[in-house]
């Protein structure tokens, strides 16, 4: 009768060890995915950024052709894009590409000065492939903000928490454009 | 099991694999509509619908890619591109391994469109080239209020220059018959016409014994689960399988334009 006691109490313990192990292993998993998520997502942002960034030097030599004191502008974008040539960290990259955008929404306002350029062919293909390299990093931005946005809360709530800090895994940081919606770059076709 | 090998058995049997056949006509009747025109805003007549779906269906057909045309009374003040990602999504157009696909958005209140262009598609509809078909056939036929020909145009251009790229040839607009593309939307041909006189008889002979209405009544059941299931979509019969779009997604590329 004892042994047969004991017996029921060994089962029960392994029972309650495989279930925790098995919930941990789960967990784990979770995390590690969800990790590689959010740098899948944000190899996608760099790509895009990389698509814009190849577009400048045409862009700009159309653009010269055109108004070519605009120095100033020009300088400004030169800058930017040697600032994201050097980037090195996640945090570097978002900054940078923030200064891109401000350079090139100045870039487009200039533009609306030069009727002829507005009228060159070359520069409207131009113009719908920035405008589509703008849409796409918007887009991927999204969808990596949205990764982020589970990681964080994933690593952040109980009991999850425990495995993440075992993990050493910290929170990520979203890729927030400061100066979006209000000086983004809109092309206008009228 | 006794009970149902009495002298009524052929009877029942029949009943059966009719109620079966049934059933999988209504499945089938509602997974082999293939909508790729959704006009909320009317713009479209009947005749153009039908060309328009007729030139998508051909291209995909022989392309194995995917589009959507979709004219909306108003963007609720989204703008267009976040609408159009979204829609794209929701009705995941294209392979969804290759996002294949292609959506065309018409706002016309709003007087704004969009051409979005799913990963896959991206190398051979470059937004450059995107924005050429705009500028050339959609807005110069929008800014003189033909939204049809606008549309027409600027969706056949698109394929065209899309099978160009893959070196398939489309037939040409608008020279002579459309193309010669079997309808798979709904319009009720010879056959379904006798099909459906088949069915009203055989439900007749249903309703007037008791084992048929019990039947009829199961099949009718279970034919109505099958529907409801694909109708918790906005647009019908979505969602992949047979019919409907294969699940992609889109990047943002593409070109977007008012008028």
């Amino acid at each position: 009768m004892k042994n047969k006691n004991l017996l029921i109490a060994l089962g029960v313990i392994v029972l309650v060890v495989f279930l925790s192990i098995n919930w941990y292993i789960g967990i784990y998993n979770k995390l590690i995915t969800m990790d590689v998520n959010v740098t899948e997502k944000w190899a996608q942002v760099e790509n895009q950024m990389q698509r814009r960034y190849d577009l400048i030097p045409n862009l700009i030599n159309t653009v010269k052709g055109y108004a070519k004191h605009e120095k100033e502008v020009f300088e400004n974008i030169a800058a930017s894009r040697a600032k994201l040539a050097g980037a090195g960290s996640v945090k570097d990259k978002m900054s940078a590409a923030q200064g891109m955008e401000g350079a090139l929404s100045r870039l487009l306002m200039v533009v609306e000065n030069y009727p002829d350029l507005k009228a060159n062919a070359n520069f409207t293909r131009l113009m719908d492939e920035l405008a589509g390299a703008e849409n796409r990093l918007t887009v991927e931005r999204q969808r990596y903000n949205q990764a982020v946005k589970e990681y964080n809360l994933t690593i952040r709530k109980f009991p999850s928490s425990i495995i993440a800090n075992q993990l050493g895994y910290e929170k990520k940081d979203m890729f927030q454009m400061a100066t979006e919606a209000k000086t983004a770059p809109k092309v206008n076709f009228n | 099991m006794l009970n149902f090998l009495n002298k009524k058995a052929p009877l029942r049997l029949l009943f059966i694999i009719i109620s079966l056949y049934l059933s999988l006509f209504s499945f089938s009747f509602s997974a082999g509509i293939t909508q790729r025109v959704f006009d909320e805003a009317g713009l479209l007549d009947n005749t153009n619908t039908i060309k328009l779906e007729q030139i998508i269906l051909d291209w995909e057909t022989k392309t194995k890619h995917q589009m959507a045309v979709i004219t909306v009374k108003s963007l609720n003040g989204v703008e267009i591109e976040e609408f159009a990602i979204k829609k794209f999504e929701e009705l995941g157009i294209g392979n969804k391994e290759r996002n294949d696909g292609l959506l065309f958005i018409v706002a016309p209140n709003d007087r704004k469109l969009r051409i979005e262009v799913g990963y896959g598609l991206e190398s051979y509809l470059p937004d450059g080239l995107v924005g050429e078909i705009r500028d050339t056939y959609i807005v110069p036929n929008f800014r003189n209020n033909d939204f049809p020909a606008g549309i027409l145009q600027g969706t056949y251009s698109l394929l065209m220059k899309e099978a160009e790229m893959e070196g398939i040839n489309l037939p040409q607009l608008g020279t002579g018959e459309p193309p010669a593309v079997p309808a798979k939307t709904v319009p009720p041909s010879k056959g379904s016409i006798a099909g459906i006189i088949f069915f009203i008889v055989i439900i007749l002979i249903m309703l007037s014994n008791k084992t048929g209405r019990s039947i009829l009544l199961w099949s009718l059941l279970a034919s109505s689960m099958g529907g409801s299931s694909r109708s918790n979509n906005s647009f019908g019969s979505f969602g992949g399988g047979f019919g409907g779009f294969g699940g992609g997604f889109s990047g943002g590329g593409g070109a977007s334009g008012n008028w």
